[in-house]
């Protein structure tokens, strides 16, 4: 598991994006899961994944930073950026997040940060799908916004061929 | 706690409200709406449904969030079974990864408290069958430490082992030395990390020639009366234990 700081360290850049998969029957849900390479290696089980809904344009949007199928665990998330959740902001687990955040309630936009959830004396992650986050310091206006705040912050120098999710638009969004 | 004491009873009115304010919140998109309940999921995130209007009735689901928050650690695979056993009870339903119920209007209230309850409870029961998070601390551990003392070419990690009866256990990690082979697994305090570890071990050792079988954890003083299953069928050594203590219980 020490491998996973440097992981996230790394410059790295998207290998493929595969586009979006067909909604979800029932939840409208629609993914993309795009393999990442670091120094021209496409790392086993290294991806970035993104999850939006169908019916809810410009809202209800994460991307996230997995490893997947490594030491016997089948996905560790390592960032996930949650912008305008629909399930509103997130609440910080008291004991497992250390410092000012602990307890603490942050916006519907915010950042599960693999810094705040990772335990370097110990070498694992906190909790099993990043319990801790942090309010964003930047108003992200836009699915550009994100994209560019991801590529940033998760060190994806390629972020943007990444496609916006493929919202449908009503009367409501235009 | 020292914020706390600093602020006025007014301040900490203010703060009791804030939270009040977020504990439920509804958000109106058309003729749906999204509930933000107070209970949390794993996460952090809060527990929401969606209630939708259908002719005359209402619609009330988790929006397929109980199967996010079971995809999101790789576990997606148990949703549908661990779904069925706690929607049967409650009179509620499942269209692929959301959970539902259709009710007239007048059923809103409990509806919402059931879809709600229901997309937590298949989360939690998911979450806690989950690899506890110490016996991944102690196998990271572990791994390490019989690799100092043992040496890498020595050490066979996550291995698989078949038992007396063919079915075939995952192991911490194998040991071969030129007189013995030993099986080092990871045991935390958890009922199921236990019980399972008891499960292996029997069968394994059921083999005409068993590996030695040892069993490693934390604090044997926190095991308290299990101690005396893992004991019963291998030895017990803990994770901190000296490098004479391992060799010892490879022997």
């Amino acid at each position: 598991m020490s491998v996973l700081p440097t992981i996230v360290a790394a410059e790295k850049l998207l290998a493929v994006f595969p586009g979006w998969s067909a909604p979800n029957s029932a939840s409208q849900v629609v993914t993309f899961s795009a393999p990442l390479d670091i120094e021209g290696v496409t790392e086993a089980g290294l991806l970035l994944e993104g999850t939006a809904r169908f019916d809810e344009p410009d809202q209800d949007f994460s991307l996230e930073l997995v490893v997947r199928n490594l030491n016997g665990q089948r996905r560790i998330p390592l960032h996930r950026l949650d912008w305008r959740a629909r399930k509103g902001g997130h609440s910080n687990h008291r004991r497992k997040c250390l410092g000012a955040m602990g307890g603490k309630r942050v916006p519907a936009t915010h950042l599960h940060d693999f810094w705040m959830n990772w335990v370097e004396s110990t070498g694992r992650m906190r909790g099993k799908n990043l319990p801790c986050a942090r309010p964003i310091d930047e108003e992200l206006q836009s699915v550009a916004d994100v994209l560019r705040f991801c590529g940033n912050w998760f060190r994806i120098n390629n972020i943007e061929v990444v496609e916006p999710p493929p919202w449908e638009y009503d009367l409501f969004h235009g | 706690m020292d914020e706390a004491l600093k602020l006025s009873p007014e301040g900490i009115q203010a703060e009791v409200d804030a939270a009040l304010k977020d504990l439920v919140v509804a958000h109106r998109k058309g003729r749906t709406t999204f509930i933000n309940l107070p209970l949390l999921y794993p996460d952090g995130s809060s527990v929401t449904v969606r209630v939708d209007a259908i002719r005359d009735r209402l619609r009330i689901s988790d929006n397929g969030y109980a199967y996010r928050e079971v995809h999101a650690v790789g576990a997606e695979r148990s949703f549908a079974q661990t779904a069925w056993r706690i929607l049967e009870d409650d009179g509620l339903s499942r269209d692929r990864d959301t959970i539902f119920v259709d009710v007239p209007a007048d059923q809103a209230f409990r509806a919402i408290c059931d879809v709600g309850m229901a997309s937590w409870r298949i989360t939690d029961r998911i979450y806690s069958q989950l690899p506890e998070d110490e016996e991944i601390e102690i196998e990271d551990s572990l791994t390490e430490r019989l690799i100092e003392i043992f040496g890498e070419s020595r050490v066979s990690r996550h291995d698989k082992l078949a038992g007396a009866s063919t079915n075939e256990w995952d192991v911490t990690a194998a040991v071969t030395t030129e007189s013995s082979r030993a099986v080092f697994q990871a045991v935390s305090n958890h009922p199921n990390s236990i019980f399972k570890t008891t499960a292996a071990f029997h069968d394994i050792r059921s083999l005409r020639q068993p590996p030695r079988l040892i069993a490693v954890v934390r604090d044997k003083a926190e095991l308290g009366r299990k101690l005396a299953l893992l004991s019963g069928l291998g030895r017990v050594i803990e994770i901190g234990q000296s490098e004479a203590t391992y060799q010892r219980a490879a022997a």
